[in-house]
């Protein structure tokens, strides 16, 4: 059995809970461990426009709890695994601002060594598990539903940082897991906008908008629901949603699709903390 | 060898056209040819109607920034073989601009705000001190450099997506020109140069989402991202960021964490049998906060 570090995160254990349980359910599904560890806290994003040294500092400190460990950190959120890999690369790729951050860490009694491998979720999936395996598991296909992928800004950007796994401007590895389902995955204007969510505490009026635009763009397209894998993105489609208009596209996140492909009881993957209701569509698929 | 691609170029002329539409023209594309090579094939030998800004064909000057399968970049140092999409290349005016003709854009906007941050030496009247003229360090002058390439395409400021929902915003290639003159200790305005800015427009200063967009469509490789940080950080050092982010941070520092796991959360995630996390990390964070930043 596979084994990786749970990055939690904060959006994710204190208000998406639902994207939790079902990427935990279809883990074990596929034999995969998802571990806790104690002693994670926020990845530092947040911690950005206050200070970017100390921002990476709390990053690292991260990935040396997993280093201890000897475990791979699986993210849920794109945004965590972006922050964790873009100070993981600075400290790999800066020798001074190696030391610097080294110095910091011996402070708080840290040590880190370069060595933590960090990945999305999604990610990990297309990867260790493959679009051909998680095919294999569909029971309760999708075929025929036309779906939108939102990857998240920080699924793949910056690119340099994350040895291009994906294009940042016509990403494909969300939508074949889509597609995996039998689901159809639809192109629509500016696939990859952003939702906005980092505007909230600044400006809510322009963070609604962007999300608006997406939503638009989405509906337009014929979707008759997205699937998400950011928790924050999830914020602004799903539970900002009905605040923005009578779009009645449900927001899955990618394991709760998954999740109900594979035959799992929706009961179980959390689907009471969607805001917007998908039970029309679980009930097209016979779930 | 030459193959035909095609180009789907976006057509407009407000003379004529009530919206922008697309026309489809076949191109002779030959090993090395640039998506401008392919737009002056089409003016010259199939329709002279077609309206684009070009100067040096260099990656110099700045003036041909188009939107190639939706993301912006001079058109002159992109090669047609290297944005082929089932045999196809998109080409747009560049976004978030009003269109005058075609792939020609009213930059009056982008302009406007770099010359709202003086994107120029503010220092003053020349003292003779008989100390040396040039004395930037070099950690100064290496922050200096990683800006000075910009050629003001736009492409940043094109690719905003804060920008398309919210006009007032600076956008990214201000940001970065004030940044280069931050850390020119000869410049007299320095961090004024966006305190003024913020103080005329408010929050507008502040609406970068984040997305990272500038940072990856920059021809020239400027860390837009990292320039706008640290000026982020700046402005939060003098107690001038916006509210909401404070209250991020503080919980942050206090908790470990942004979002507190509240009774109700908790209770959510017994329900689901998911473990329960330890809901304070705050001890083991407050060292590395409480240290004085070390500017990198």
């Amino acid at each position: 059995m596979k084994r990786y570090a749970l990055f939690p995160g904060c959006t994710v254990p204190a208000q998406m809970q639902n994207y939790e349980i079902s990427a935990k359910k279809v883990a074990e599904k596929l034999g995969i461990e998802l571990v806790y560890l104690e002693g994670f806290t926020c990845c530092g994003f947040p911690y950005e426009a206050k200070d970017t040294f100390k921002q990476k500092t709390i990053s690292l400190r991260n990935l040396a709890v997993a280093e201890k460990e000897g475990l791979e950190v699986v993210t849920l959120c794109s945004t965590c695994g972006s922050t964790l890999t873009k100070a993981n690369h600075l400290f790999k790729t800066d020798k001074k601002y190696r030391g610097k951050l080294e110095d910091a860490l011996k402070e708080i009694g840290f040590e880190y060594h370069g060595n933590t491998k960090i990945r999305h979720f999604t990610r990990m999936l297309y990867e260790d598990i493959g679009v051909e395996k998680i095919k294999s598991h569909v029971v309760k296909p999708f075929k025929g539903v036309k779906l939108a992928a939102d990857y998240g800004c920080h699924y793949v950007k910056p690119a340099a940082v994350f040895d291009n796994f994906d294009d940042y401007r016509r990403p494909h590895t969300l939508d074949d897991l889509i597609e995996a389902t039998g689901a159809h995955s639809v192109d629509f204007k500016d696939k990859m906008a952003c939702c906005g969510a980092a505007l909230l505490a600044v400006d809510e009026k322009t963070s609604v908008n962007m999300t608006k635009y997406k939503l638009d763009n989405i509906k337009a397209a014929g979707a008759e629901g997205m699937v998400s894998q950011c928790p924050f993105c999830g914020i602004m489609y799903d539970v900002y949603q009905n605040t923005i208009g009578a779009y009645n596209l449900p927001v899955f996140y990618l394991p709760q699709l998954l999740g109900v492909a594979f035959g799992i009881d929706p009961k179980e993957l959390g689907f009471k903390i969607n805001q917007v209701k998908a039970t029309n569509l679980l009930k097209k698929v016979g779930a | 060898m030459a193959n035909e691609v095609v180009f789907r170029v976006q057509r407009f002329d407000p003379k004529k056209d009530k919206e922008p539409h697309f026309k489809e023209y076949k191109v002779r594309n030959e090993p090395g040819m640039t998506v401008l090579d392919g737009l002056l094939q089409i003016k010259a030998e199939q329709d002279p109607s077609l309206s684009f800004r070009r100067s040096c064909r260099s990656g110099i000057c700045g003036s041909c920034a188009v939107r190639i399968n939706g993301s912006s970049r001079p058109c002159c140092n992109t090669q047609i073989s290297d944005q082929l999409v089932k045999g196809r290349v998109q080409v747009e005016p560049l976004a978030n601009f009003d269109i005058i003709k075609d792939l020609v854009v009213n930059l009056d906007t982008f302009w406007g705000k770099i010359r709202a941050i003086h994107p120029y030496n503010e220092c003053g009247e020349f003292q003779n001190t008989g100390k040396a003229l040039m004395d930037v360090s070099a950690d100064d002058l290496a922050e200096i450099r990683k800006t000075e390439g910009c050629i003001f395409c736009a492409s940043c400021y094109s690719d905003c997506e804060a920008l398309r929902s919210n006009k007032d915003f600076v956008g990214p290639a201000a940001i970065v020109r004030a940044y280069r003159f931050m850390h020119d200790h000869r410049d007299k305005l320095g961090k004024k140069r966006l305190d003024e800015l913020k103080a005329k427009t408010g929050n507008a200063v502040w609406l970068c989402a984040v997305c990272g967009n500038c940072g990856e469509v920059c021809p020239k490789l400027i860390p837009t991202n990292e320039c706008i940080a640290s000026y982020k950080n700046s402005w939060f050092a003098d107690n001038k960021a916006p509210d909401g982010l404070k209250t991020t941070a503080e919980n942050l520092e206090k908790m470990g964490r942004v979002y507190e796991l509240d009774d109700f959360a908790l209770r959510m995630r017994e329900k689901l049998g998911l473990p329960a996390l330890t809901p304070n990390n705050a001890p083991k964070l407050e060292p590395i906060l409480k240290k004085k930043g070390v500017a990198k």
